[in-house]
């Protein structure tokens, strides 16, 4: 099951990481003020970054086993 | 609208660029629609964060039991998991606000429609070719916030211009008749 739960998350994970890239590619690509363009996209990965990192760690930290167990899965 | 008025904004919008750019091609106004249609736009995400936070101190005050061992991580888990999509797709507001842009240059006007993030609509008209400019102001908000639409006629009698709910209509409407005026006078002297 934890299995299941970690391909799931990975999906999760890509889907973020491809977002992130189409908006980044759109920022500069079709940008009007070169220097909002860049603070926009310092801003969204900074941003995208810590966000991801902090959800790594509860992921991590959770016993998905333990969690299915309760369950009754 | 002073010629002098026309000088101060290509001063304002000289960091400003965009694709297709003709050499020697000054832009005067960038219009984007009333920063009010920005905010409804983001109502969503504002709904959003408003119902994680309210689940957030709701589960801590009614559902104490939750937050023992690893059901606090799972309601952080959850809880980070929701505010990276919050994040990813404000965002994409944001781009949908930020890209629907109409941009007039001393040469023409250009209109931009993002319509989310794979779907992009570019058209321009040369300021001799407009015929007839229309502003319309409609509603109590409009009215009080000064902001409208803004219809460019040209002399194919189907293809019109609409800026959206832009700020100050009555002034772009004024600059465009001016810029208008001042290709036709071009246009004959090359005539000539």
């Amino acid at each position: 099951m934890s299995g299941i739960v970690l391909l799931l998350y990975l999906f999760l994970i890509l889907v973020f990481i491809g977002g992130l890239i189409v908006i980044v590619y759109h920022l500069l690509t079709f940008r009007l003020n070169r220097a909002l363009a860049w603070f926009m996209v310092t801003l969204l990965l900074v941003g995208g970054f810590i966000i991801l990192v902090v959800n790594l760690f509860y992921f991590s930290r959770i016993d998905w086993q333990k969690f299915f167990e309760n369950f009754n899965f | 609208m002073t010629t002098n008025d026309i000088v101060k904004y290509q001063h304002k919008y000289q960091g400003y660029d965009f694709k297709d750019k003709k050499r020697g091609e000054d832009i005067i106004l960038v219009l984007r629609r009333h920063w009010l249609i920005f905010i409804l736009q983001f109502m969503p995400i504002i709904i959003g964060i408003f119902f994680l936070v309210a689940t957030h101190f709701f589960i801590i005050e009614f559902m104490p039991e939750v937050l023992i061992s690893d059901g606090k991580n799972i309601l952080f888990f959850i809880e980070s998991l929701v505010v990276m999509f919050l994040w990813m797709i404000s965002f994409i507001f944001w781009i949908d606000y930020y890209f629907d842009v109409w941009i007039i240059t001393d040469r023409r006007i250009i209109d931009i429609e993002q319509l989310g993030l794979f779907r992009r609509n570019v058209s321009e008209l040369e300021h001799s070719k407009v015929q007839d400019v229309t502003t319309e102001i409609h509603g109590i908000l409009p009215t009080l916030l000064k902001y409208g639409f803004v219809y460019v006629q040209t002399a194919g009698k189907k293809i019109r211009f609409i800026f959206k709910q832009v700020p100050r209509p009555t002034l772009v409407r004024q600059l465009i008749i001016k810029l208008q005026k001042r290709a036709l006078i071009i246009e004959r002297r090359e005539k000539k």
